[in-house]
């Protein structure tokens, strides 16, 4: 296989030479040469003291500076921008770095990270409703949407914030889940009115006020009803003379609806001022509704083994035996002394002032459903250093937030209960199981859809447009997005290798898509996906999928950039470097339309600090010219002439289609693994990965070597890790726990000096060209 | 001496019957009702609002920058649409956040544009924008005196990932102006009803608002059923500090801390806070549910309900966004106009380009004007609430092509209640800190402040 890739080529050539040669005599002095003016290694003191480091095995001592030293260099924040340092340099060393910390990554020793707590995301939240109490909540309606963080994903703790407006949501939220949940017998209360009128509402909607009066007189009769202060209408009735000497037989009933939400409401009549000797005898407030659906009467009697308006005989005590059974289920582990008694204390509060039974437990489980320890997926802390398994519960939950965003079922339950999860043959059958279970789709869709960033879709990226209509509608948006999803699935479902994700011949199609695709539609449905070989070789694997060559394309016109940078980041996890960032404009001679896309990229190859990273993104997008903005394939460019799908790499390799353009990335397929490895952990661990997880990425990924790169295998070996299973004790950041005054890791305050310095430095040069 | 409400109002849709200071501000020539609110509650004149809108992706400099150098200007194209309110805005010239300066795109500019902070390059494993916004840090300092302490309004949900192509920041970034601290966004609401509801539903005054607040009745009520829940949750969140490690501690404080303002925002719609009421109806009826398929109705009704946010006194500070940073907002809604606003900014003076991304300014100048208008014509007892207030507009690049952070398009609408001297422009020294505005808006509220963000002084020449 002669497709050998650029940067990675020279990171491979860098490794495969000795690394101590390496530091010796390459990285070492280029480093001296440009940066020891600041960072004089003979210097007592002084910031970074990277340059200390004598030979190869003193990397290992300070690492976390090193990677600092990678990431500074890589983002041209150092050296400052005076620096002689060529961009290729800066490149290749940030890259053997990296490289060299990566495979020295298990010379630190064990290390299973910190446990994050971690908030339920929307999608978690849902399924945990759904799963816990029977309803299926719309939480897009109330919830807003989580932003994604480290490691790319909506499941990293770093980023799930909990802001006040966010938990006015959840109280909310909690008020009408239970609502939904739960039968409260209507209200029907009548009242004397000699006194003023006072009524709990517990339920927001249509109320009938019913007043009964006597008036000597036939008379019109107002009577403004007011509630809590407010007329909010008014009763009047015309009473007809039948004969004027005869008085009135018996009080006059009126009737008036009123909406009213919750809480305690006063309620008052009066009459207007010409209504003489009128006496107001009662007033009976009725609520309007309906009899419980079956599923209501279903979630009710789950949670309380009770039929709607049947009564429990002592109230208080099958409150308890509810949360005790509830409560476990909730928080997610067993529950501690006491735990139920603060819980009774809320059911206290709404029995004191008389609420029926049913209005008691929701204000008790309004308190569940936004307490911390159901909000927050919280691990216990060990204070001391060192490696500590997790609870069996604690497993339970990172296993079945991992593969089904919900809490754990029942048989993950009894299993922790028996405390027999934190077994590698247990648990691996539990992957299998979890694994076969059609649950298991939303993981797969929510990776893939993050990973790639196909989610958007549709939606913010490659969106809806008229003119796009006899190929491209919503329903196709749709398909397109579940393209990388299906085949996620069968890979893992079947075992099969997971470098199908960049060589598989096969894709799921709908009659919609294979329209989109420009394919026969024969034999295919809109309903439902089949499994299609693809006709020829031109699309395989996710590069060829419709979804990700749209997203990584601007509007009318494909961008080799975008999609390089795409396939380099996302399919193989080498870092882009950001643009310089006071790259000129593009001079556009000419209407756009005559020049070839290469043409108009021709100014990255001639500027040798464009073409170091240039080089490494654009041959990847040239192979890829064949396929248009939206992913449709083309013989022939926006300026008439045919595609240039040449490449040629630095190293003088040469493809001419997109299937050459595959066996050169295949050849890097441990870098592929890796990556993809990486990710998913950081998915399932919910956080960002840190320098002694690279470990385990390369024992997962030397795993996956030996069994020819299965699905199964890989999410098993993450669930058997060590950082899945396990938290590492001891304080890495000191105490201090206030939001704003965060301390920072040694490395942070230096890479915000040098951060500072470096930028200051641009000010003082002016770098901002005078217009 | 009653007040009718229509009973319209009430039995429309879910509307229900809600408390009485909102059927006070809702009624047609309201008088507050006997044993309600009384003279001690109120204040006696307006209170100055505070507002910040946002629009990204620059302008374009040769239709936003009038041509000379006096006070006196000629309307230039962007600001057609505002040429009815010249006398009433400011056009500030020259401001600009030094920390933009060589740093990459949209993400590390725009959470800066109201705190004159630093954006760090991370992998959202922690944010750091370096320092507060000023709407939040007046939030902080005067948000007791009204129900809600700020409001945030926008109509783009937060993005997703890492923009590796352009400058590996966090996408999230982009989407929040208002920073609690330098770590922490506060999320915008871009739901129309939800965000109505906000001002509404979440006001439990006590059933008769003269009754003692301690009454044991009261305090058994199922509105304060909200306050008793959190009192409970604050004691469980407390012990999970004391036993949490220093990284958990992050997240269990910010929980904390919600409860806390979530709590104290309820205790406080308990007490009866010194409101300013206007007696005026402003014709708003509850949105329905969801997002409204037409953007142009989406602004329209997110920025109606920030009119009726500073109208009710529900809030003095508030701040809105016309698209998020790096908008990818699709605007082939528009005549003439076909592909989405940050494709479109980079036109590379191509003329057709061009052309479309004016339309696209202009069209939300035009969203501009018509709030202003609006509350232009709002009349607060003798001022209008534009008069009343200042309305700062604009964005944190000049050319949305080029990227060019300096003069940033800038422009303060009202008179501050006689603070401002409108309809000029000003401009200031050359790269004038934007956070030199900023002392002079936090004096105006009341907050004296020596400096903010990188200021370097108070901004000269507003009033």
């Amino acid at each position: 296989m002669r497709g050998c890739f650029v940067l990675l080529a020279m990171a491979a050539v860098g490794l495969a030479a000795d690394p101590a040669q390496e530091f010796t005599s390459n990285v070492k002095p280029l480093l001296l040469q440009n940066c020891a003016a600041c960072h004089n290694p003979a210097a007592a003191g002084g910031p970074a003291p990277f340059l200390k480091a004598a030979n190869v095995a003193d990397m290992d001592k300070s690492r976390g500076l090193w990677r600092n030293v990678a990431t500074q260099l890589r983002n041209r924040t150092m050296p400052p921008r005076d620096s002689k340092l060529a961009e290729e340099d800066r490149i290749r060393i940030a890259a053997w770095i990296e490289g060299q910390l990566r495979s020295t990554a298990c010379n630190t020793g064990d290390f299973a990270g910190p446990a994050v707590t971690r908030r339920l995301n929307r999608r978690e939240y849902h399924n945990t409703i759904r799963d816990l109490l029977g309803v299926d909540y719309e939480v897009t309606a109330i919830l807003p949407a989580d932003g994604t963080g480290g490691a790319g994903f909506d499941t990293n703790g770093e980023t799930l914030y909990i802001p006040a407006l966010l938990l006015e949501r959840y109280m909310e939220a909690a008020q009408q889940i239970l609502d939904r949940v739960i039968v409260t017998p209507p209200v029907n209360k009548t009242f004397d009115l000699q006194s003023p009128v006072s009524i709990p509402i517990y339920l927001e909607g249509p109320y009938d006020l019913t007043a009964s009066y006597e008036s000597p007189r036939e008379t019109e009769v107002r009577l403004a009803v007011k509630v809590d202060g407010a007329e909010v209408g008014s009763f009047a009735k015309y009473i007809r003379r039948i004969n004027s000497a005869r008085p009135i037989p018996g009080p006059a009933i009126v009737r008036m609806q009123v909406n009213l939400n919750r809480g305690t409401h006063t309620l008052s009549l009066e009459p207007a001022a010409t209504a003489e000797g009128l006496k107001l005898v009662s007033l009976t407030v009725s609520q309007r509704s309906e009899a419980p659906s079956p599923e209501k009467r279903a979630s009710h009697y789950r949670l309380f083994g009770l039929e709607p308006y049947e009564q429990p005989g002592q109230a208080r005590k099958a409150a308890q035996r509810m949360l005790e059974s509830f409560l476990p289920k909730a928080f997610r582990r067993p529950l501690q002394a006491g735990e139920v008694d603060r819980f009774l204390a809320m059911y206290d509060r709404a029995a004191g002032r008389g609420d029926p039974f049913e209005e008691r437990m929701k204000l008790v489980l309004r308190t569940v459903l936004v307490w911390p320890d159901f909000l927050f997926r919280i691990e216990s802390k060990h204070n001391e250093p060192g490696i500590y398994p997790l609870s069996q519960h604690e497993l339970a939950t990172r296993l079945s937030y991992f593969l089904w965003a919900t809490s754990p079922d029942e048989k993950l339950l009894r299993l922790a209960e028996d405390g027999r999860l934190q077994d590698a043959k247990v648990l691996t059958e539990q992957v299998d199981r979890m694994l076969d279970d059609p649950r298991s789709r939303k993981f797969y869709n929510s990776f893939m859809g993050q990973w790639l960033g196909t989610q958007d879709v549709g939606g913010r990226v490659v969106p809806l447009l008229t003119e796009l209509q006899s190929y491209y509608t919503p329903d196709t948006a749709a398909d397109l997005r579940a393209q990388p999803v299906l085949l996620l699935d069968r890979i893992v479902g079947e075992n099969r290798s997971l470098l199908e994700l960049l060589t598989a011949d096969y894709t799921h199609l709908t009659k919609r898509l294979a329209k989109f695709y420009q394919m026969d539609e024969k034999g295919l449905i809109d309903a439902e996906f089949r499994l299609v070989q693809w006709p020829d070789n031109k699309r395989a694997g996710l590069l060829g999928l419709g979804g990700v060559l749209a997203l990584t394309s601007r509007y009318k016109e494909t961008s080799p950039v975008l999609r390089g940078a795409w396939a380099l980041d996302t399919l193989l996890g080498t870092p882009v470097p950001p643009p310089p960032p006071d790259v000129p404009e593009l001079k556009n001679d000419g209407p756009a339309k005559k020049t070839s896309m290469r043409e108009k990229l021709a100014a990255h190859r001639a500027n040798p600090t464009c073409s170091a990273c240039h080089r490494l993104m654009d041959p990847i997008g040239f192979g890829l010219e064949n396929f248009d903005w939206m992913g449709r394939w083309r013989d022939k460019q926006d300026n008439g002439s045919p595609v240039d799908a040449d490449g040629e790499l630095p190293s003088g390799e040469k493809f001419t289609t997109p299937q050459e353009l595959r066996t050169a990335l295949m050849s890097r397929k441990s870098e592929f693994v890796g990556n993809l490895t990486a990710r998913m952990m950081g998915y399932a661990l919910g956080r960002s990965l840190q320098d002694g997880d690279d470990c385990t990425v390369q024992r997962i990924a030397q795993a996956l070597e030996k069994d020819g790169y299965r699905g199964r295998t890989l999410i098993r070996e993450i669930v058997l890790s060590l950082p899945f299973r396990n938290t590492q004790g001891g304080a890495s950041v000191q105490s201090e726990p206030t939001l704003s005054k965060r301390p920072l890791s040694i490395s942070e305050i230096n890479a915000r000096k040098q951060d500072a310095s470096s930028h200051n430095n641009l000010v003082k040069d002016k770098v901002v060209p005078k217009r | 001496m009653s007040r009718r409400i229509p009973r319209r109002t009430l039995l429309r849709g879910a509307g229900a019957a809600l408390a009485l200071p909102w059927l006070e501000t809702m009624a047609p020539g309201a008088k507050p009702a006997a044993g309600t609110a009384g003279k001690e509650d109120r204040l006696s004149e307006p209170p100055l609002r505070m507002a910040f809108m946002f629009l990204p992706n620059g302008v374009r400099p040769a239709q936003w920058t009038p041509k000379g150098d006096g006070e006196d200007y000629e309307i230039t194209h962007h600001l057609k649409p505002l040429a009815p309110f010249q006398q009433d805005f400011l056009l500030l010239e020259n401001l600009w956040n030094k920390n933009s300066v060589g740093r990459n795109g949209h993400w590390p500019k725009v959470p800066i544009w109201l705190s004159g902070g630093y954006v760090q390059r991370t992998t959202a494993d922690d944010l750091d924008t370096g320092a507060i916004s000023i709407d939040q840090l007046a939030a902080q300092k005067l948000g007791h005196l009204t129900r809600l302490p700020s409001i945030e309004l926008g109509h783009e949900p937060p993005r997703t990932g890492i923009d590796v192509a352009g400058g590996g920041f966090a996408r999230l970034y982009g989407s929040f102006i208002s920073w609690r601290d330098r770590h922490t966004p506060v999320p915008k609401e871009i739901v129309p009803q939800l965000a109505f509801d906000r001002l509404f539903r979440n006001n439990r005054s006590p059933v008769v608002s003269s009754v003692n607040p301690k009454d044991p009745s009261l305090l058994a009520a199922l509105q304060r059923d909200e306050t008793s829940v959190l009192d409970l949750v604050m004691e469980r969140a407390k012990d999970l500090k004391r036993a949490g490690s220093a990284s958990d501690r992050v997240r269990l404080d910010e929980y904390f801390e919600s409860v806390r303002s979530v709590e104290q925002r309820l205790e406080a719609t308990m007490r009866p806070q010194k409101r300013w009421i206007n007696e005026g109806k402003f014709p708003l009826e509850r949105p329905g549910a969801g997002i409204p398929q037409s953007h142009a109705e989406h602004v329209k009704l997110m920025l109606d309900i920030f009119i009726l946010a500073f109208w009710t006194d529900s809030t003095r500070i508030g701040t809105f966004m016309f698209g998020d940073a790096q908008s990818p907002m699709d605007y082939s809604f528009l005549e003439g106009v076909r592909g989405n606003f940050h494709g479109l900014s980079h036109h590379g003076h191509d003329v057709a380009t061009e052309t479309m991304y004016g339309k696209i300014i202009d069209w939300n100048i035009e969203q501009l004007a018509y709030f202003l208008g609006r509350i232009k014509g709002l009349d607060e007892g003798g001022s209008s609430l534009l008069d009343n207030s200042m309305i700062m507009f604009g964005g944190t690049l000049k050319d949305g092509n080029s990227h060019s952070v300096e003069d940033l398009p800038i422009l303060l609408a009202g008179k501050g209640k006689g603070t401002l001297r409108p309809g000029r422009r000003v401009r200031a020294p050359e790269h004038t800190p934007i956070c030199n505005l900023y002392v002079e808006m936090l004096r105006r509220m009341g907050l004296e402040e020596k400096s903010f963000g990188d200021s370097t002084g108070p901004l000269q020449g507003l009033a």
